[in-house]
């Protein structure tokens, strides 16, 4: 399926940012992991992908550091800064708020209950 | 590196200073935008292995990203590194190429995203030098139409000045013009160089002093031409001018050579106004100072006749002048009355000279002057001077035009060639400079009318004022505010080069020579009276109210007090004093107590804010010589 690119500009962004708070990865990397885990949804070509980082990378919301692999390559890791990770604890908040009111209007199913969350 | 060495050695300190801010600030991070070092571009791509095809990707994308070196190598590298890992990780060449996207729409979003990546003392000096360049464009563009609508003019308003000029020249008829006698005199005066006149200050001449008997030689030979000066100056005006007919044009050839300090140059046709104007008046100044001189020697011979005559016709000369509309007419007449005050003052302190009845004829001349130095009307001849200006250099709306500039600066070149005195120099400065930036602030003609004539106007309002009623001229302290404005100076340069040449100055001046002139005179009304007293009474008397009325009409006034003139004795003779401009009582003590005594009467170098008036009196009576320097004078006595 794909994504209309407006809905993907607003949802691009918080994905890299919360495939990133595990930890560190690399361009190739993130974008492997987006398509897995989306089942190919949040697959943008990395011709969206790579300004997406750089854009993150100059809000100061993530920070990129080149270092040389175990396998002697050099590769460009992202990590999520401090203010990513406010950013990305703002966005799923949203994020959640929207996917309760989709649901509402039976756009999407009903988010499973929150963890520990009294039925 | 020790510290005592680091200060030892300025080079080593500065670069130790310069580590130590790159390393407070961040460094490379400050300058590059981070730390970690690239590869070279080419050893990056080259080194990556890639595929041709994978490779020029990588390099269309970071070309059309449209960034820095540094930063181009940065994107190349990863984008090369990612192609590393998918061919690594099994995929193929085309699966990695489709999976990509545009290549240019990659570039561009990369370019906008990098730049925002860029250290902010980078965007802000990249951001001023864009807006500098924008500004510099505008400010081409803008002078590149100011230039066309400049150049571009239309040629200066053709006017009939000659004629207009006539307005003020009417026709006099031959017989009642002084101006053919005057000429016929200078072309039979005695052929002396003037140089050589020049020299003895011949106009000042007493016996005893050097020069004397040759002075008095060339004006005993000059008697022809004497009479008809004395004769001319009957006449109710100088009905000149110099240029109109072969006469005058033989008198500028053949006269003016030998007793002018230099011939009226020859400018052509229809030069402009503001060089025609002067050399009638200085002749007629020049035949006033040979009767100033006769009149000294008259009195010195006894000849009160001839003494008389002498002075009746520098009074009647200066009313000649006096009646041309023009301000530099008034200062010259001033300058001819005062001729004649001198030669009064001289004769009426000569006891010996003049018998009662020529006193009372003296003062009875004197008395005239009133009439004769009516108050100065306007700035007209001199308005029509710019007027001319201003419409030779450019159009109706003021746009001046470079063909227009270009003429009267070849007329003012040729005029100093000449050996002239280029007028208003200045303004011709300023045209020689002018551009069409400067000239399209220049405002309006009919602007630069008005405010010449606003500021004419409040000359004018300044000279009627009193002199005892005013500290400093509001005039000239409004001419000096407007004239250190540069937006003023800017949009009536014209206005701010010309107008102190013909009017600030000359108004204030004539004004003040005009009212010395009246103080001088009432002075020595009041010292002939005096002598009359003394030759009826055997004594001066006690006070001037004591020749009310019989000899005086009234006590004269101290005019820059508006109090009745101080009156003393100085070695057995009366001393009649001013307080000056300074306003107080020096007990008759001239400024310095030497020389300079009109220096206390100087109200032009007073009238301004900031020149403290000269310490001292004015002494009015006796006449104190000039060429005294040195020479103190006696201390007088208060009556």
């Amino acid at each position: 399926m794909r994504i209309d690119r407006e809905l993907m500009r607003g949802a691009g962004p918080v994905a890299v940012l919360k495939l990133l708070e595990r930890g560190e990865m690399y361009g190739y990397e993130l974008a492997e992991a987006l398509a897995r885990r989306t089942d190919g949804v949040l697959d943008m070509g990395q011709s969206t992908l790579y300004p997406m980082l750089y854009n993150l990378e100059a809000k100061g919301l993530i920070e990129g550091v080149w270092r040389e692999s175990a396998s002697g390559r050099d590769r460009k890791y992202y990590k999520l800064t401090a203010s990513g990770k406010r950013r990305l604890a703002e966005d799923t908040e949203q994020w959640r708020g929207l996917a309760t009111a989709m649901a509402a209007l039976g756009i999407t199913p009903h988010p499973p209950a929150a963890r520990g969350a009294t039925p | 590196m020790t510290a005592a060495r680091a200060l030892s050695e300025p080079a080593t300190l500065l670069r130790s200073a310069w580590r130590l801010l790159l390393k407070s600030v961040g460094g490379p991070t400050l300058v590059i935008g981070r730390r970690w070092r690239l590869p070279r571009r080419r050893a990056g791509v080259t080194g990556a292995g890639l595929p041709p095809r994978l490779r020029n990707l990588a390099w269309r994308t970071a070309r059309t990203a449209g960034l820095l070196p540094w930063e181009r190598r940065d994107v190349l590298h990863e984008l090369c590194s990612h192609f590393s890992e998918g061919l690594l990780a099994g995929k193929t060449e085309d699966q990695l190429m489709n999976s990509f996207g545009d290549p240019e729409a990659a570039g561009r979003l990369i370019g906008l995203a990098k730049r925002r990546t860029r250290p902010f003392p980078y965007r802000t000096a990249v951001r001023t030098v864009q807006a500098a360049a924008c500004l510099g464009v505008l400010c081409g563009a803008a002078y590149g139409a100011l230039a066309a609508w400049y150049y571009t003019a239309p040629p200066p308003l053709p006017a009939a000045w000659a004629e207009l000029r006539e307005r003020f020249r009417p026709h006099i008829p031959e017989e009642q013009a002084a101006w053919p006698l005057y000429r016929a005199a200078v072309m039979n005066l005695p052929r002396v160089p003037a140089a050589r006149l020049a020299k003895l200050h011949w106009a000042d001449l007493w016996p005893g002093d050097p020069g004397f008997e040759e002075v008095r030689d060339y004006l005993n030979t000059a008697g022809p031409s004497l009479q008809l000066v004395r004769d001319g100056a009957r006449r109710p005006r100088v009905g000149r001018t110099q240029r109109d007919d072969e006469l005058n044009r033989q008198f500028i050839t053949i006269g003016v050579r030998n007793y002018m300090p230099a011939p009226p140059p020859q400018l052509g046709e229809d030069p402009p106004l503001i060089v025609q104007q002067g050399t009638p008046d200085s002749v007629v100044h020049f035949l006033a100072q040979h009767l100033l001189a006769d009149a000294r020697l008259a009195i010195v011979e006894g000849d009160a006749e001839r003494f008389f005559a002498d002075l009746e016709a520098i009074l009647g000369m200066g009313s000649q002048i006096r009646a041309e509309p023009r301000i530099t007419a008034s200062v010259q007449s001033s300058l001819l009355f005062s001729a004649a005050l001198y030669a009064a003052a001289d004769a009426a302190r000569d006891a010996d000279f003049l018998n009662d009845a020529h006193l009372s004829r003296l003062a009875s001349l004197l008395a005239q002057l009133d009439q004769r130095t009516t108050p100065i009307a306007d700035l007209s001849e001199e308005r029509l001077f710019f007027e001319d200006l201003l419409s030779r250099t450019g159009t109706e709306w003021g746009r001046m035009t470079p063909a227009g500039i270009e003429g009267v600066i070849a007329t003012m070149d040729s005029l100093r060639e000449q050996g002239g005195i280029v007028p208003a120099m200045d303004l011709i400065e300023w045209m020689r400079e002018l551009g069409p930036a400067a000239a399209a602030r220049v405002a309006r003609r009919d602007e630069l009318l008005a405010e010449f004539d606003r500021l004419a106007a409040r000359a004018f309002a300044d000279a009627a004022t009193p002199q005892w009623a005013w500290r400093h001229h509001p005039g000239d302290v409004e001419f000096l505010h407007v004239t250190s404005d540069p937006a003023w100076q800017a949009r009536y340069a014209p206005v701010g080069r010309i107008f102190p040449k013909v009017g600030e100055q000359n108004v204030g001046f004539a004004a003040d020579r005009t009212a010395d002139l009246l103080h001088r005179r009432d002075a020595i009304t009041a010292a002939i009276a005096l002598e009359l007293h003394r030759r009826r009474n055997g004594d001066y008397p006690a006070t001037l109210e004591a020749l009310v009325p019989g000899l005086l009409p009234a006590v004269p006034m101290d005019r820059h007090t508006g109090n009745p003139i101080v009156y003393g004795m100085l070695d057995g003779r009366p001393l009649l004093y001013s307080l000056g401009v300074d306003r107080d009582d020096d007990g008759g003590r001239t400024p310095d107590g030497r020389y300079g005594n009109e220096r206390a009467s100087r109200l032009l170098s007073a009238r301004l804010p900031g020149n403290e008036p000269a310490d001292g009196d004015y002494v009015l009576w006796p006449r104190i010589r000039y060429g005294g320097e040195g020479e103190p004078l006696p201390v007088p006595g208060r009556r």
